[in-house]
Formats: C-alpha cells, structure tokens, sequence
C-alpha cells in the first residue's frame, strides 16, 4: 500500500501530468500522420524523457504511444489511409461509415474501443508482470543468455518476410552492441584505436543516437521519396453524434473481449506486433457478427463491430506488449523496444529486481498507463474535429523537422559536452542511412535495435556462464530452463523457414 | 540495390572479423585459469554469422531476376540534397551555431520539398528566402533574449524569484516567438493583399524560425544543454 502511495504521489504532480498531456497531444498527431509511426515518435521524444525525473518521463513516452495507436484510426475512418499498421484493419469499416455519413460515431467508437482496450490489457499486465518477474528469480547467467538470444531470435525471425533477413540485421545490431569498451577486461573493441580512442566514439555506439538514427532519421527519407505522392487534406465531412450508444456497446461484449484477448496475447509475444493482432481480431468478430444467430451488424458493411475489433486488438496489443518488457526485458514490438531503450538510459533495469526493490515505480509506470489511457480517451474525444486538421500539414515541413528533431535529440543527450553530441549526430545519420537502405531493400531495422538492446545482457552473461561452468560452452544445454529458452530461439528460426518451404 | 545491400554486409563482416581477430584476448579479473571467452569470443562468433548469412542472400538474390526500377530523378536530386545538407549542418554546428545553422537547415530542405525538385534556376529566389529566413530568426531570437534578459534583472533588482526561473524565461522566449510569427503572417498577408495563403517561400522560412525557437526554448532554456552558440555571441 505504502509502495502503492508512494507511485501515486510520483505520478500526480503538475510536471508529470503536463508531459504526460503533452505526449499525448503529439501522440495523436504523429498517430494521425501517415508515415510517422508511434515508435519513430517514443525515439524522438527520448531526448526529452531523459532530462525529466524518472516517472515522468516515462508517463510522457506511454503518452506517446498510446496517442499514436489511437490516433492512426483518424486517417484510417476519415480517408481510407491508415496512419500506422496498427490501424490497417480499421479501414476495412471506418472508410464505409465515413461515406454512410457515420465518421463521427467510427471517430467515437475508435477511441472508445481503444481506451477500453488499453485499461483491459493494463490489468492484465498489473497481474501477470509481477509473476513472470518472479519466474526470473531461478535465472542465473546461462538462462539470462537464452534468453536474449531468445529475444532476439524471435523478433529476427518474425519481423522479416525472409528470416536470413531478420538474423541478419539482428547480428548487425549485435556487432555494434560489442563496440567499445569490454565490460569485463576493460580493452578497445573499436577500429583504429590509435585514431577514435580518445573519441566519443571509444565508448561504442550509443543507444538514443542509434535509436533516433534508425526509427526517425531513415524514416524521414523514405517519406522523402513519397512526397510527390498528393497532399493529404482533412476530408469536408460531418463530424456528430460520436459517442456510440451504450446499448450497442455492451451488445458487443464478444466481439471486445475476444480482442482484448487476442491484443494482449499477441502483444505478449516478442515480435509479432499489432498489425498481426488487428486481422486477427477483425476475422474473428466477422465470424461472430456472420453467424445466423447473431443480431449484431455484419463487419465488413461498415459499422462499429468492424471498428471495435482492431481497435481494442491494437490498443491491448500495448499492455500485453509491457508484460515481458518489465518482467523479462525482452521487449514485445518494436514500440516498446524503444521503451525499452528509454527504461535502459534513465537507469530502470527490468526484471524481479525492478518489482523487488523498486515497487514503487513500477507502481507509478501502472498508474501513468492508466493515466495514459484516460487522456487518450478524454484528448480524443475533445478533440475529434480538431486532430483531423492535422492532415492538412505538409510533407514538406514534416519531414525536415523530423530530421532536425532527430539530430538535436541525439545531440541533447549529451548535456553540456558540444563535441560529444556532435559526433551523436554523426551516429544518428549514419545510422538513420543504414536504416533507410535496409528499409529499401526489405530488410527490417527491429532486429537491430534488440541486437544493440540485448548484446549487452547477452554477452555479459554468456561470459559469466561459461566462466562459471569452468569454460564449459555446453553449459547452457545442461541446465533445463536455458535448455528450453535455447530450443525455443532455434524454433522460432526453423518453424517459419519449414512453413515456407512447405508452401513453395 | 538487392545486391549491394548483400555485399555491403559481406564487406562489413570481414572488417568485423578482421577487427575481432585483432582483438587482445585479455583475461578477466580473478580469471586465473582462463575459463572466460574473452572479449573475442561473442564478436567473432557475430561476425561469421553475419558473413554467412550475407553470402546465402547474395547467393539468393544473385538467383532471383534484378528488378529494373529507376527512381524520379528529382527525388533523387532531393535525397542527394538532404544528405548533403545534413552533413553540413552537423559540420557548421559548431562554428556556426544552433540558432543560424538550424534555420537555415530547416529553411532549405522546407524550400525545395515545397518544390519538390533542386535547379539551379531556383538559386536566386531560394537565396533571397534564406536571407530573409536568417534575418528574421535572428531578430526573434535577439528579441526573446532581451525580454528575457529584462525580466532576469527585473527578478533580481526587486528579488522576485518567479523572474528569474527557467521555466518563466522558456514561457516568456515562447510568447514573444508566437507573438513575432503572427506578426509576421498578418504583414506578409497584408503585402499580398489579403490573399488567404502566403508563398511557399514564407511559409519554410517561418516554420523554420518557429521550429528552431521552440527548439532553443526546450532544450537550451528548459533542459539546460549547451548549444553551440558560433557565430552569436549575444
């Protein structure tokens, strides 16, 4: 209780609630943008999160996400064009109830879908965080190096169409995670030492300006490419009635709690991600909607059954993706990856401990979800003839502000130390043209981050193990639970490639 | 690009590999009997997974018919430019400092997005827009640093704390920035005889200068980070 108290005060404090606003206010905007994702915003607004007190910082980046998932259903419902993945099934029956006259109650509806979404999911993680971080108390270093390497095979192997791919660009963010000092012996693990030793750059490459580079600067220039693209404008449509009758709702039970289920459990799985939860949920409520018996609008036809479906899913998708970031650091997308980066820099390491010694802010992260979600809800819905307007912003402002953001974000972290944060800038568009290429050729820049997140634990441990088991490398096959972690890492990689060969 | 990306990461993992063989392999403290891996361990083992699977993709994409798609020419020209102007921007940071490098930057990549193309006969009037862009994030600037700088002796002379805050200086440098913006659309609309839209031209150079004074607000005045200061020194 005093724990409990203890997250209250941190989190209601002007400062807070006034980041926290503010994060959601820009959630909702890069939300509604199409080509800006939630997880460009989190890395972009890490700079700022990182000069607040801990709490408040991360109130203000679960602001920004929850905003951003929410906001993606406002070009979705108005214009047929999804702001992020999160919202490529809310177009489905969003654009139909625009054009029936209806994009006030599919506005309405979205944000109520999503808000129940992410309060149901929230209580899902307040109960289950707390149990797999106690999972973790019999791991020692052979299961912690499973696990990452569980982490980052999954995320590899799921979020490319080719795994080679995946395990690829995962390797890649693992080779820059091994940049620099050696934790262990303290010697240069950088080219040229005799030249960048006495650089910024002999530390190794820093996770915000790697962030930043790879989710903000590289999606800059792909926007680059579409500009020519025509200029989106805030459809001149009738916007009333948005709340959905109560009756409707609760009519609905099935539909929102098969995708609450479904959000929460994709979202809790490393690497699959809303976009997979959307569909998911969208089929299954038009096999409950297209059944004899049922008295509910077919999905499909344009109604708020094919609105509430992908928008619970996606919104749930957040909590069940919090679950094995806080309990087990191994983050469920690549939003909270980013979150995860940001937990990582401001000191917060994820795991029993966390909850042990620390209850009190992970008390505070719970109630600033919480708060979150509320203002999400309350910001939307206030503002539902405001956000669409924001379409109306052109491209070509967007992105080169895009671009200096991420650059003075990079440069930022580093205070007062001029040099150092010029050379992360250097890091950021270095990376941010990595990423971009990548991105061109199909290959997805996810596994990189958790390469650059994980290599760190990965590595720490694996050492630890080894030495331990008296320089025994079949150490991790000994032992049961890193034994499974490991089958489940060569799974995750040989299951989809087994899938695909059988369909070719 | 299907190949190059392949035989770009060929290229890196050997130099990774090559980097990981010339690693010193030191023993860890209270390791006497060397059962630790070494620092050598994990990046070599990275680096021929990485060669590995780089030349299984090359072997594939080799297979698979290259894709003939030429890119628009002047969204090539526009990337080219970004990326040229990036890396100035982060050169001349320093010496030029936040304030100027940063409209400019924000000016010149907002100019030729509008025109979605660069040539040289754009030189002229995308010359006379920076000029302007300058001058006026300057006077913003200036005009917010002495409001400010007011404010900061008025605090101290009569001992009133709210002044001299950091927190009253970011609200007061954001007021006379939004004051000075709207200024400056009223007149710029006025000399286009009340037309409803301003130029292209304006609208970079004032959302370039608002950017870049939100930009000094947040992270110089509130966050405390040193910005560059260059060339103003005031």
């Amino acid at each position: 209780m005093e724990a409990f108290l203890s997250g209250l005060a941190m989190v209601f404090t002007v400062e807070t609630i006034l980041w926290l606003s503010l994060g959601e206010v820009l959630g909702i905007i890069l939300g509604a943008l199409p080509g800006l994702t939630a997880t460009m915003g989190i890395a972009l607004m890490l700079p700022i999160c990182f000069q607040l007190p801990k709490v408040t910082g991360i109130a203000m980046l679960l602001g920004v996400y929850c905003g951003a998932i929410c906001g993606a259903s406002i070009p979705a419902i108005l214009l047929g064009i999804p702001g992020n993945p999160n919202a490529i099934a809310t177009v489905l029956d969003g654009l139909p109830m625009t054009k029936k006259g209806l994009a006030g109650q599919a506005l309405g509806g979205a944000v109520v879908a999503s808000f129940i979404g992410g309060i149901g999911s929230m209580i899902v993680l307040i109960l289950f965080s707390p149990i797999v971080a106690r999972f973790t108390l019999a791991f020692g270093p052979a299961e912690k190096a499973a696990l990452a390497l569980i982490g980052l095979t999954v995320i590899a192997s799921v979020s490319a169409k080719n795994i080679a791919k995946g395990v690829l660009t995962g390797c890649l963010g693992l080779a820059l995670a091994l940049m620099g000092m050696d934790p262990f012996t303290n010697s240069l693990r950088i080219p040229f030492p005799s030249l960048l030793a006495r650089t910024p750059l002999a530390g190794g490459v820093k996770l915000v300006p790697a962030l930043i580079g790879l989710f903000g600067i590289s999606q800059a220039f792909f926007d680059l490419e579409r500009i020519k693209e025509r200029q989106l404008a805030p459809p001149q449509v009738k916007i009333e009635n948005i709340f959905p009758p109560l009756k409707k709702i609760l009519q609905m039970w099935r539909i929102i709690l098969e995708s609450l289920g479904i959000g929460t459990l994709i979202g809790a799985i490393p690497g699959t991600g809303a976009s997979i939860a959307v569909f998911l949920s969208y089929e299954r409520a038009k096999k409950i909607t297209h059944s004899p018996k049922s008295k509910l609008d077919k999905v499909g036809t344009g109604c708020l059954e094919g609105i509430f479906a992908p928008e619970v899913s996606n919104n749930a998708v957040m909590g069940g993706a919090l679950i094995p970031t806080l309990s087990l650091g191994i983050p469920g997308d690549s939003g909270t990856a980013v979150l995860l980066g940001g937990l990582l820099i401001m000191g917060i390491v994820p795991g029993h401990q966390l909850f042990e010694q620390n209850l009190s802010l992970v008390y505070g992260i719970f109630i600033s979800l919480f708060l979150a979600n509320l203002f999400m809800a309350t910001f939307q819905l206030l503002g539902v003839r405001i956000f669409p307007k924001v379409l109306a912003i052109p491209m070509a402002i967007l992105i080169p502000v895009v671009i200096i953001l991420s650059l003075i974000g990079a440069y930022a972290i580093e205070g007062q130390a001029i040099m150092a944060g010029i050379t992360n800038m250097g890091v950021a568009l270095l990376l941010g043209l990595i990423g971009y290429v990548l991105k061109k050729g199909d290959y997805p820049i996810t596994p990189i981050v958790l390469g650059l997140i994980l290599g760190g634990m990965l590595e720490e441990n694996f050492r630890r193990a080894v030495k331990l088991a008296g320089g025994n490398y079949f150490v991790f096959f000994t032992k049961p639970i890193a034994l499974v972690f490991i089958l489940l890492a060569l799974f995750s990689i040989v299951l989809p490639w087994l899938k695909k060969r059988s369909r070719t | 690009m299907r190949r190059i990306i392949p035989i770009a990461f060929i290229l890196a993992s050997l130099l990774y590999l090559l980097l990981s063989f010339s690693l010193e392999q030191k023993r860890m403290i209270g390791d006497e009997l060397g059962w630790d891996p070494g620092p050598r361990a994990l990046p070599l083992g990275t680096g021929l997974l990485m060669l590995g699977l780089s030349l299984y993709l090359l072997f594939k994409e080799w297979k698979a018919a290259p894709a003939a798609k030429v890119g628009d020419p002047a969204i090539l020209r526009l990337i080219v430019l970004t990326l040229i102007v990036t890396v100035l921007y982060i050169v001349a940071f320093k010496p030029v400092g936040f304030i100027l490098a940063t409209a400019l930057f924000l000016f010149t990549l907002g100019y030729f997005n509008y025109k979605q193309d660069v040539r040289l006969a754009m030189t002229a009037d995308f010359i006379k827009g920076l000029a302007g862009c300058a001058a006026f994030t300057l006077f913003v600037y200036s005009a917010g640093k002495w409001v400010t700088r007011f404010f900061f002796t008025l605090g101290r002379q009569t001992r009133q704390q709210l002044f001299t805050g950091r927190v009253f200086a970011a609200g007061v440098s954001l007021a006379v920035c939004v004051l000075f913006l709207f200024l400056a659309v009223f007149l710029l609309k006025r000399l286009r005889g009340g037309r409803a839209s301003l130029s292209k031209s304006a609208v970079s150079a004032l959302t370039a200068t608002g950017t870049t004074e939100i930009l000094y607000i947040c992270f110089k005045q509130l966050f405390l980070v040193s910005l560059a200061s260059g060339l103003i020194f005031w």
